[in-house]
Parts: structure tokens; sequence; C-alpha cells
């Protein structure tokens, strides 16, 4: 196999189409003199239409010349030939998952990683072979070179994610790299600490393992839900992943100190909530954070996000709706403004138009049998005028959080269709009835009928619905920071790659000289072409002729 | 010599088919439309006061008693003008001037024989050299001595010369052009003016092979021997459209005919005694 080191010179492949041009332009007609050219005239007109098609004629010189430069482009592009000559081809997989960042080795085990690699791809100098990162999604960090200088850069420019490692999608794309019927290795260096990684593998693999600890405690959850006013619940999930008994400390702190402090004893392998309720005044910051959370701190610490800076200002517009009103003035922290008709929608955080025709879309909006007419066109909003019957109900969403909602009815209702980034909550067959729509910042919900035609406000489950909108579409009063997942906590090693990874021929010795440079072969072809073409047109024509015929 | 000793014996049993003509300077042996003084009886005429008793029937006047004068057809001669063209282009196949000044002699021969008055002169955008006109046949050797001199050379302007050639001959007669008649300009016109002030003409092209079926078959610039013009022709069919082109430029010529002009396209390939003897006849110049 021949790849070229400096593909970016393919450009100069350019140079061909000038050199065609050239002989296009300067192809020389031969002259001869006729008694008259009083019939020709006529046909001229004809003809130079015909030459402004500008044909090529065949040509040796034309040939020997497009030779020539082509092989000079080529080797410009510094071709390399492996594979052809019995050499290997080497993928050195370096795993970048966030379980490498713990320091039981110093600096950590992705420092360590790389230091090693480093060591091997220099110990192979001169050798055919390619870096590549495993983390969530495998990333090529250096296309296959024997430059070990180049490699050795590539690894240094190498960081460690946050994410989860996804070994088996890394060993194909590294088997991809090699080819198949090629003599190839692949070398991982990993702590290992992922569940299996089973698969085939046609060329040999070399694991080279850092870090063997497990000594790990981490917050692997958080979350957080209004009590009140201004108060909040916090959940924390901390897990032991060490082989012993350990006792930590979860410390809550805020700008102002801190807020609160739990002492919790977990046993090897377990994972405990741990709860927490905060007086919140107005919105405010904390960090949760472990004491004594073992090699990994990466997980010893997570932000949160609690409270609002206002009350949010929620606009009713409607001609009248008892139900909405009350359900909505059943929720304190919200401040509510009732009108008739739509005014300055983007001074409040969400709208909830009842029967009452908005203009255009609302960026935060609950719409109660009408939509705007945009997105009735959009959606296909059609109205169906008969008794409703639910054919399907989504009960996952957090609009339908605590609602049974199995007896619902309504006399008349409207339909949107099932596309779009729709989602359907209650589908009545033609379409969507209750319907919700998210797209970055955008978001609403679609009632499709008017409350007064149907039983759902007098149900239970109608000011538990009003809730559920106004917290979705509302500010969010609750943000968490990123957790690790408990499987980058558990940093110990659990991969059995000999168990799990079949590959043949694992320990045989790496083929010596894999890769020739082509590029001196090359030019001497290109020197070889110019001389023929000078000894063969330009010397027999003393040097008159260059690019005629 | 232009033409051999045996083709000018040949060329005794030839003479000239030409129309009759109006006016008359000189007693010839062509008939003319005039009656006067000749050999030949044509009619009687009733005697009018003023005539010239001198043709009065007096045999019939005495069977008669009343007076008849006998009338003749008038003979007088013909002024036969060669134009042969010394245009470059015609040198440049030697063979086609030296086709043209053959059967320029030809017709020059034939008319001095029937002593007619017979003028020659080697056109190109004019007149360059001039034999006037004489009559007898002592005059041939003259003639074929003018044209064995060969063409001149410069370009071709026949509507020019045509024109200057009508402002200096107002006695019609019959006029023959040798030439390839690759010319510019608008001489069909005055060859037209010509035929209506009752000049007969007749025309003869005279073409090389090389120029009826030309060989191209590569892009060529092709070089105009006169002017030095260079035309860029593609060879994608050029051969079939150039003689499709040839076709129509003779068709032109020949369209001509239809007011009394002969045309007699003939080729270098062919010998001198087959055009004269075959083409010439065929067209109805000799007979």
């Amino acid at each position: 196999m021949i790849e070229f080191a400096n593909t970016a010179a393919a450009g100069l492949f350019a140079a061909l189409i000038i050199i065609i041009i050239l002989h296009l332009l300067l192809q020389r007609r031969e002259e001869r003199v006729v008694s008259s050219t009083y019939l020709f005239r006529e046909l001229t007109a004809v003809s130079s239409q015909l030459n402004r098609r500008l044909r090529l004629r065949f040509s040796w010189l034309l040939l020997a010349q497009l030779l020539a430069a082509a092989f000079l482009v080529m080797a410009v592009m510094q071709p390399d030939a492996f594979g052809l000559f019995g050499g290997e081809r080497t993928v050195v997989v370096v795993d970048a998952s966030a379980s490498m960042q713990a320091e039981d080795v110093a600096p950590n085990r992705f420092g360590e990683a790389v230091s090693q690699a480093q060591d091997y791809v220099s110990e192979r100098a001169g050798q055919d072979t390619a870096v590549l990162a495993a983390a969530a999604e495998p990333t090529v960090v250096q296309g296959f070179t024997s430059d070990a200088q180049r490699l050795r850069t590539a690894l240094d420019g190498m960081a460690p994610s946050e994410e989860t490692v996804d070994m088996e999608a890394a060993l194909r794309v590294a088997q991809s790299m090699i080819g198949h019927g090629h003599a190839g290795r692949i070398v991982v260096f990993t702590d290992a600490s992922f569940e299996g990684a089973s698969m085939d593998l046609e060329s040999p693999l070399e694991v080279v393992t850092v870090g063997q600890s497990s000594d790990n405690v981490g917050i692997v959850g958080l979350d957080a839900v209004p009590a009140g006013r201004s108060q909040f619940d916090v959940m924390a999930r901390i897990g032991n992943f060490s082989g012993e008994s350990k006792t930590v400390g979860a410390v809550l702190d805020s700008a102002g100190g801190t807020a609160a402090d739990k002492s919790v004893t977990l046993e090897a392998g377990e994972i405990r909530e741990v709860f927490f309720q905060l007086e919140v005044d107005g919105r405010q910051e904390f960090v949760l954070s472990l004491e004594s959370g073992g090699d990994l701190r990466l997980d010893d610490q997570v932000s949160l996000t609690l409270g609002l800076e206002e009350r949010p200002r929620v606009l009713l517009v409607t001609p009248g709706n008892v139900f909405l009103e009350r359900a909505l003035l059943s929720y304190p922290d919200i401040r509510l403004f009732t009108r008739e008709s739509v005014s300055e929608p983007q001074a409040y955080d969400l709208v909830v138009f009842d029967r009452v025709q908005p203009s255009a879309e609302v960026e935060r909006a609950a719409y109660f049998n009408v939509l705007p007419p945009d997105l009735a066109d959009s959606f296909g909003l059609q109205s169906q005028n008969r008794s409703l019957t639910v054919s399907s109900m989504d009960r996952t969403h957090r609009l339908f959080r605590f609602l049974n909602l199995g007896d619902l009815r309504a006399s008349d209702y409207r339909t949107v269709e099932r596309a779009g980034g729709i989602e359907s909550l209650v589908d009545a067959g033609e379409g969507s009835v209750i319907a919700a729509y998210e797209d970055n910042d955008q978001r609403w919900v679609f009632v499709g009928f008017d409350l007064y035609d149907s039983n759902f406000p007098l149900s239970v489950d109608f000011p538990l619905f009003i809730g559920n909108v106004l917290e979705w579409l509302g500010p969010e009063a609750v943000e968490v920071g990123p957790v690790l997942s408990p499987e980058e906590s558990d940093i110990g090693p659990r991969w059995d790659y000999t168990a799990e990874i079949e590959a043949p021929g694992a320990g045989r010795p790496a083929i010596e000289a894999a890769r020739i440079s082509l590029w001196p072969y090359v030019l001497f072809m290109t020197v070889l072409l110019i001389g023929a073409e000078w000894f063969l047109f330009d010397r027999s024509s003393g040097g008159k002729r260059s690019l005629r015929q | 010599m232009i033409l051999s000793s045996e083709f000018l014996q040949k060329l005794e049993r030839l003479s000239l088919v030409l129309r009759r003509t109006r006016n008359r300077q000189l007693a010839g042996s062509r008939e003319s439309y005039r009656l006067g003084a000749g050999l030949e009886f044509h009619d009687f005429a009733p005697y009018q006061p003023g005539d010239d008793y001198r043709y009065v029937d007096w045999s019939l006047y005495a069977r008669l008693g009343q007076l008849f004068l006998k009338l003749f057809v008038e003979e007088h001669d013909t002024n036969i003008h060669l134009l042969v063209d010394g245009s470059r282009s015609m040198s440049f196949h030697p063979q086609k001037a030296e086709l043209a000044a053959q059967l320029a002699a030809a017709f020059g021969y034939i008319s001095l024989r029937q002593l007619d008055g017979v003028s020659a002169a080697y056109m190109t955008d004019r007149i360059t050299t001039e034999l006037p006109a004489r009559r007898g046949r002592p005059q041939i050797f003259r003639l074929l001595q003018f044209l064995e001199k060969g063409p001149e050379s410069g370009m071709t302007d026949m509507a020019r010369v045509l024109a200057r050639f009508a402002y200096y001959h107002k006695r019609p007669g019959l006029l023959v052009i040798c030439s390839d008649f690759f010319c510019d300009s608008d001489f069909p016109q005055l060859i037209r003016n010509l035929v209506a002030a009752r000049w007969q003409i007749v025309l003869v092209q005279v073409l090389s092979p090389e120029e009826a079926r030309p060989q191209l078959e590569q892009p060529l610039v092709l070089v105009d021997s006169e002017s030095g013009e260079r035309v860029l022709v593609d060879a994608e069919g050029l051969t079939e459209r150039y003689r499709d082109r040839l076709e129509r430029f003779q068709r032109q010529l020949a369209s001509m005919m239809a007011f009394g002009v002969h045309y007699i396209p003939v080729s270098t390939d062919d010998s001198v005694e087959d055009i004269v003897f075959r083409a010439f006849r065929e067209q109805g110049v000799v007979r």
C-alpha cells in the first residue's frame, strides 16, 4: 500500500491542466499556400466555431510533459510504500476516559499512559505507527507515519476527557486502520477500568495497563427539588468503589460558607443517597465536595445552582377561564397576569393562550385549543368535530408526571400532526391532541380542546398538569453540573482482555523496516522523463521547440 | 509554340457560332440583322422613292411591270476579345495559366481564320497587357506570341476590369474570359450589363485538380497566393464542405447561361484538344 506524507501537494496536479491548456493554445497548425482562399472564407466561419472547442490532439511531447509533471508532483507528495515488502503497521490506542485521571500513579494514569506510549513509539522509530485516542468516540490523533518525533508530538497534545470509554469501538477503528489482510499490531495503553469489550481482532493485541488502584469514593448523582417558596431538597448519590469500608464527609459550600455537611460511612461497593435541605435566597450556587474521596478527584466535586432570581411572570390570555385561573393561582411561586388579548408577550417568562389566537410564536407558551398561524400551518392543525377517543398516551413525559388521565373526554377537539419535533402526549388516531414541542430554547405545549367542553378541568389531574406545565415551560430552578458516571468512578481494573479479545498471533514480534520512502525513485523517473523529452524533442530541433509539436 | 501545328490544322475545321449583331463597321464573313450590300440573296421588297435603284430587279420589272428591290443579307466582321486571367492564382498552378492561354489562342485562331478582328489581353485587377484588335490570318503569329508570354502576377479584380472594358469597348462583340473566377468583386452583375449591351460572353473556368478536389485532412492555415490572406480552417468535414461550396459557386456562374452567357468549366487534367472539340462543341460555342 502507498500513502502520501504530504497530501496537500496534490493541489499541484493543477499544473497538469496548465500544460494541457498551453498545448491547446500553442497547437501549431500547418500552413498551406493555396491559389485562392476565396472559397474557403465561408467555410472558415463554420470552422471557427469548431475551433472554439479546442480539441486536443495526441502528442508524444504532451504525454511526456504530463508524465514528468505528474511524477514531479508525486515526488513532492512524498509517497511511502508499506506492506508491499512485508512491513507491519502498529496502532497505539491511548485510553482517554475520565478514570484515567486517577492519581494512583504520578502524575496520573493518563500522563503515565502517554509517557509509556512515547517510549514505545521511540523504540519502534522508523516503523509505521498511528495514534488513536479512545473515549466515548475514538479519535485518530495521528495517522500512520514512521516519524517518531511526529508521533511523540501527537501524544503530547492529547488530553483526557470526562467521558466513558468505548474500547470496543476504538479497537474496531484500529483494526480498520491496519486493514484486513495486512500485518499489524494494536497496542492499548489503558487502566482497564471499564466493562468488557468483547470482539474478534485480526491483528495481535498488546495491552499495557497503567494504575491498579481502586481506592475511590465519588459523587455519582446529584439532584434537587423545590420544597417550598425558598427551600430545596438536595439528594446526592455517593459511591464507594474501593475494596473496604470508607467514611467520607460530604460538604455543601456556597459563597457564604458551608451550607450543610454530613459524614457518611459506605461499605465496599455501596452507593448511597444523602439528603440535604437548603434554604435558598434568590438564586444561589453551591458546590458539593467529598473529603477523602480517594485517587480520582474528578468525581469529588459537583456544582449545583438553586432558586430563581425572581418569581416567573406568567401571562394568561383568555376571554375568561375560571379553571385555568384557579389552577395557576394555586402556585404561589409565579406572578400571574391575566389579559383578554396579547400584549408584549416577550415581557413574560411564559404565556398561556386560552382560545385567544396568538399572532406569532412565543418562546415559552401553552396553547389551549389554538395555535399561532405559523405553527398551525407547519404542524397541520385540524379540527375534529366529534367526541375524543384517546388511542395512546405517553405517561413518561415530564408534563405527565403524577398524572393518570385515564378518563379524558372532550366533545370537539383539534389535532396536530405527529411530525417535525412534536412529542405526542395524548394521541387520538388522527393526530396528537396534547402535544409538546422542544427545540433549543423554544418550548410549547398544545392542548387541543376547549376546557369547558372537557372533563379535564374537573379531574384531579388538571392542577397537577398545570403545575407540570409551569415547571417545564418556566425557568429552571435547579441546575446541576456534570456528574461522573459510576462506571468511571469505579477506577479499578475490570477488563479481562485476555478472555474477551480473540487476537491471533498475540505477542508476535514486529517485522522491522516496514516503510520505504518512494520519492527519490519518483524524482529519478521525473529526471529521466525530462531528459528523454529534451533528447527527443528539444535537442533535435536545436532547442527551438518547447511546447510545440 | 503555344499550340501545335497539328492542333492548328484541326482547328481549321471549326468555326465560331455567334449570334447576329446589329452594328457594322467592316464587311466580314458574319451575317448581320441588317440587309444591304451582301452576296447572299434574302428577299424582294417594293421600291420606295429614295431607294438605291442599283438594287432594282429589272428582269422582274420586265415580267411584272412593277419595281422591286432585291434585298441581300449584309455580311460583316465581329470583334473577338480574349481576356485571360493573369493573376497569381492562375500562375500558382502553371498548368492553369497554360491551359487558359491555349484556349484563348484556339478561340483567336478560329476567329482570325474567319476574318474577325481579335484582341487579347491579360488581366489582373486591371488590364495589364493588351494586344489591340487585328484581323487577318497573318495576325495569328502575333496572337500566339502574345499569349505565350505568360501571365503577369497580381490580384484578380474582375469587376474593375470588366467595367473598364465596357467603358472602352462600345461596339458589342464576343468576349471570351479564361479565368478561375476566384474573385471577391460582383462581376456577374457586370457580365449581365454586357449581355444587355448585346455582348456575347463565353466564360471558361479553368481549375486545377487541387482546386476541384483538395485533400485537407488536418487543421490548416491556408494562405492566399494572391493576397497573402490567412484563413484558419478545421479539417473536420472540410473536403465535403469545400466541394459543396465549389458546386454552389459553379452553379452561380452557370446560372448566367439563362441569359445567353456560355459557361464552360474545364480542368487542367483535360487536354486542350479535348476541351475545344468536346466541351466547346457541347456548349455550342464552336461547330
